[in-house]
């Protein structure tokens, strides 16, 4: 019976199918908005200002009269959007690095363990923020620095990885058979953290996603008018006594993203550890 | 020739078990032994062989895991298992104590060596300034050197066989009548194993302490207790004074427990050991001799029957072998 | 000694590696970096100036140790938006930062400590899950959603706490307690969860350790066993987490001074980026990894001073 359904042990931790249906929420919404968006999310109309939920505005307007729930649609569209490139850097920059780190040990991994501990000194958004301060505001360099941000944490689980492996039978099996180091590294290392990468892959996903938020509320991240959650947040923040439902559709559609990434991360890593 | 002495511990009939997947696995099976004041006895068996597990159930101290079905413990009289958790406290430390096999992790690393000695006579009833000289007396007594120093140093600075007589100081601060060394010198290196076992002895006639040694090793043993049980997969196979267990063993485990003690008489002979481990608690038989699957002298009745412990030659012994005299 | 050696040349290395990364990021400005600040129809007399002052026409590495060293005597240049010194500028602003992370230091602790403690105490399955998921909550909220939610609700519908901005506690204690209290709520909320994770996971690990055995052995009681015992040698690890939540407060604080309007280094960081500042943000990024490096630094040492294994090391 059990067999059917070979996501069942995915689905039984509880974290992981919590997590997976967050997310599933918020891709969904992105994926309608492929297909319909109610209003140009753009479209400016003070007459109906800050109206709360009706037929025809169900998450209700904002201070210039711009439909709410198109907004939502899109702005998921950028967090997800921004957090999978930010991801992306994460892996394809850490990951080697770690692999080079755990796999040849010695002066490599001080040199760059060294430099990859050196930005934790570096609290929060602030080298995100510095990095936007000298090239300015645009969505190439949110994904850079945040992507910079995100490279220590698949770096350090890479180099544990590579450094768990590097001495196991397989590897010294393939070794004796004169298989060079990049392919020790890319075949057959490689794929055995793989799960673990992935644990990384959707903490890290869900803490992009909240600096990405952090970022546009100060107003630098995406620029308007283009809707995104921290911005719609800043500018709810400015219209409480009005429209409280305003400052909360952004508060929860960024914190059921972070909250369904980091379900999914936690569960996956107990699920790796059964 | 044996003199009436009074019973100090007196174990009757303990159950432990664990329950491992829906079932219940004993641990400690029926197991009964007497120790009376200022005697030692030895519990010896391999790993697994539920010895530490009997002796933490006479502190108390067995894991939540476990459960004790049957049996009665008694202390000077009194019955352990039904007492309240207050009664224990009162009679840990006090009544029985305990040391344990790791010298290097059963000191707190975070306290004075000194201080560590020091609660336990505080805890039951001694002041300031008369816990610190017993403690300090104690310490003199187990021979650490130099104590005022040893006093405040922590258990990181001391070697394996300082910490385990520091442990000792600690056991003992509170004059105990019992005393339950849980392999106490196995951690230790040969040369201290000695040490450690005479001073054992020393304490257990100055003192007058009764001794529950727990050892797999009856070669260690042989020269310090009275009294030896030996105990295979949670039951007792055979017990009596150390010389008949020593010069007549009869059950196949007691000899080959024996024949794997090395020593100068057998210098060109083969060292036999028992093949095979110690069964994991569930895979534990129901019914039949435990021992069965790595018996020598094996028979049919072994492994349906359990055995039942018979006097023979002036000690007890549970085995088919030696079938119960009609 | 070997050990503080060691930790000392760690702790050198990584300042320096700070300062090399703060500076060379200003250095790749793209263009010319003084036409970038200034923009493009600037005065070419202050443009000359501004170059002057930025050394445009030295080699990279003596720029780095002038300003390293100017920096080292507390000159972290001019701003060009106050025209005053930017140490003077990040010293008036410090004491607020300061002040809401100690705030939300000493919330973590009163809320995370009882909690871990408990929850270790009790480590049952339907305990567990319901707290991870509530920890989850705490992780995953943003602390600036979490500080607008607070401001709607305790601010703008109650009126508990007044509204944004700062007292100095030299002026009235009581209402700086007040202003600061929702700010560093909505940052503790984080910061515990995390704190409750390590210390319960810590605690449970300690419990089965053999020297908890032999204290119980000594007939002393399950609490006297925890006090005295377990949650002192469990609160080790536990410290490191706390130079970690150093980091996170000082982090998140620079968004959340933003969300109630506290004139501390995140609002001036905020502003300062705004405004294009650009000596004035190099100063407070040094100035803030600085702050993080001597709190792990000094984590270091208070972890040397309760372990006295450490030292050995």
């Amino acid at each position: 019976m059990k067999r059917n359904f070979p996501l069942r042990r995915y689905f039984s931790n509880i974290h992981f199918a919590i997590g997976f249906y967050m997310v599933m929420t918020v891709v969904s919404l992105m994926i309608l908005g492929f297909f319909y968006i109610p209003y140009d999310p753009n479209a400016i109309d003070i007459a109906h200002k800050l109206q709360g939920a009706t037929t025809a505005h169900i998450l209700g307007t904002d201070q210039l009269g711009r439909d709410i729930f198109s907004r939502v649609l899109v702005g998921t569209r950028v967090s997800l959007l921004i957090g999978i490139l930010v991801v992306g850097f994460g892996v394809l920059i850490g990951t080697p690095l770690g692999a080079l780190s755990g796999y040849f040990g010695g002066k490599t991994d001080e040199v760059i363990m060294k430099v990859i501990d050196t930005q934790m000194a570096f609290p929060g958004i602030l080298l995100a923020l510095m990095i936007i301060a000298v090239f300015g505001t645009s969505l190439q360099n949110t994904v850079l620095a945040l992507g910079l941000m995100s490279i220590p944490r698949f770096t350090r689980i890479a180099r544990s990885g590579f450094m768990k492996y590097r001495n196991a039978e397989f590897v010294q099996a393939s070794r004796a058979r004169g298989a060079s180091h990049a392919r020790i590294l890319v075949l057959h290392i490689l794929p055995n953290i793989v799960p673990e990468l992935l644990v990384t892959a959707s903490l890290g996903f869900a803490s992009a996603v909240m600096s990405e938020a952090g970022l546009s509320y100060l107003g630098l991240g995406m620029q308007p008018p283009n809707p995104s959650f921290g911005k719609m947040l800043s500018e709810a923040q400015n219209y409480i006594l009005q429209a409280w439902w305003y400052v909360l559709i952004p508060s929860v559609a960024i914190s059921l993203l972070v909250m369904g990434f980091n379900l999914l991360g936690d569960g996956l890593q107990s699920i790796n550890q059964q | 020739m044996e003199k009436e002495r009074k019973a100090i511990l007196e174990i009757e009939h303990l159950h432990l078990d664990y329950r491992i997947g829906g079932r219940f696995c004993h641990a400690v099976h029926d197991v009964s032994l007497t120790i009376h004041s200022g005697e030692i006895l030895a519990l010896v068996g391999e790993s697994g062989c539920g010895k530490t597990q009997t002796a933490l159930a006479c502190m108390g101290l067995q894991p939540e895991s476990a459960h004790i079905g049957k049996g009665k413990i008694y202390f000077e009289g009194r019955e352990l298992l039904s007492q309240s958790k207050q009664q224990w406290n009162t009679l840990r430390g006090k009544g029985i104590s305990m040391i344990f096999q790791e010298p290097m992790t059963a000191l707190n690393p975070l306290v004075k060596v000194g201080k560590q000695i020091e609660e336990n006579g505080r805890n039951h009833g001694l002041g300031k300034i008369q816990a610190r000289e017993s403690t300090l007396s104690m310490m003199e007594k187990v021979g650490l050197p130099d104590v005022g120093r040893l006093y405040s140093s922590y258990p990181h600075q001391l070697s394996g066989g300082m910490r385990q007589r520091i442990i000792i100081a600690m056991a003992l601060i509170n004059d105990p009548p019992l005393l339950i060394a849980d392999e106490p010198t196995t951690a230790l290196d040969v040369t201290i194993q000695k040490q450690i076992m005479s001073l054992m002895k020393t304490l257990n006639k100055e003192l007058g302490t009764a001794i529950m040694l727990i050892s797999h090793d009856l070669g260690v043993v042989s020269h310090l207790c009275d009294y030896v049980h030996i105990m295979y997969a949670g039951t007792i196979v055979e017990n009596g004074p150390v010389h008949m267990i020593l010069n007549k063993p009869l059950h196949p485990y007691t000899k080959g427990l024996l024949g794997s003690i090395p020593s100068y008489g057998k210098k060109d002979q083969r060292l036999d050991s028992i093949a095979g481990i110690v069964p994991s608690l569930e895979n534990r038989p129901q019914v039949g001799c435990q021992f069965y699957n790595r018996c020598t002298q094996r028979m049919a009745s072994c492994k349906n029957i359990s055995p039942h412990a018979t006097m023979r030659d002036g000690h007890m012994v549970a085995c088919h072998l030696y079938p119960e005299e009609a | 000694m070997g050990y503080y050696v060691r930790k000392i040349l760690g702790f050198i290395v990584t300042l320096f590696l700070v300062s090399v990364i703060t500076f060379l990021v200003f250095q790749i400005l793209p263009g010319d970096p003084a036409l970038v600040i200034l923009g493009v129809d600037a005065d070419p007399v202050q443009i000359e100036a501004l170059q002057r002052t930025m050394h445009v026409d030295e080699p990279v590495v003596e720029r780095y140790v002038s300003w390293v060293g100017s920096a080292l005597h507390g000159n972290l240049g001019i701003s060009f938006r106050y025209q005053k010194p930017v140490s003077g500028i990040i010293a008036d602003c410090f004491s607020v930062t300061a002040l809401l992370a100690l705030f939300t230091l000493v919330l973590t602790i009163l809320i995370g400590l009882p909690i871990g403690i408990w929850l270790a105490k009790h480590d049952k399955a339907k305990y567990i899950v319901p707290f991870s998921l509530v920890s989850q909550l705490g992780v995953s909220i943003p602390s600036f959603c979490m500080g607008i939610l607070l401001i709607s609700i305790f601010t703008v519908k109650l009126r508990w706490f007044p509204s944004l901005g700062f007292t100095p506690w030299s002026q009235n204690p009581l209402a700086c307690i007040k202003g600061l209290f929702l700010p560093s709520f909505s940052l503790s909320l984080g910061t515990s969860a995390v704190l409750i994770r390590y210390l319960r996971v810590s605690i449970i690990s300690e419990q089965k350790l053999d020297y908890v055995r032999t204290a119980r052995s000594k007939g002393l009681d399950e609490n006297t066993v925890l006090q005295r015992h377990v949650l002192r040698n469990s609160l080790i690890p536990v410290i490191t987490i706390f130079g970690m939540l150093v980091a996170d407060v000082l982090g998140g604080s620079i968004i959340i001074e933003n969300v109630f309007s506290l004139p501390g280094i995140g609002k001036l960081i905020a502003t300062s980026i705004a405004t294009r500042d650009l000596p004035l943000i190099q100063g407070l990024v040094m100035y803030l990894a600085c702050i993080v490096v001597v709190c792990n630094a000094s984590v270091d040492l208070l972890y040397s001073l309760i372990d006295p294994r450490i030292r050995l090391l």
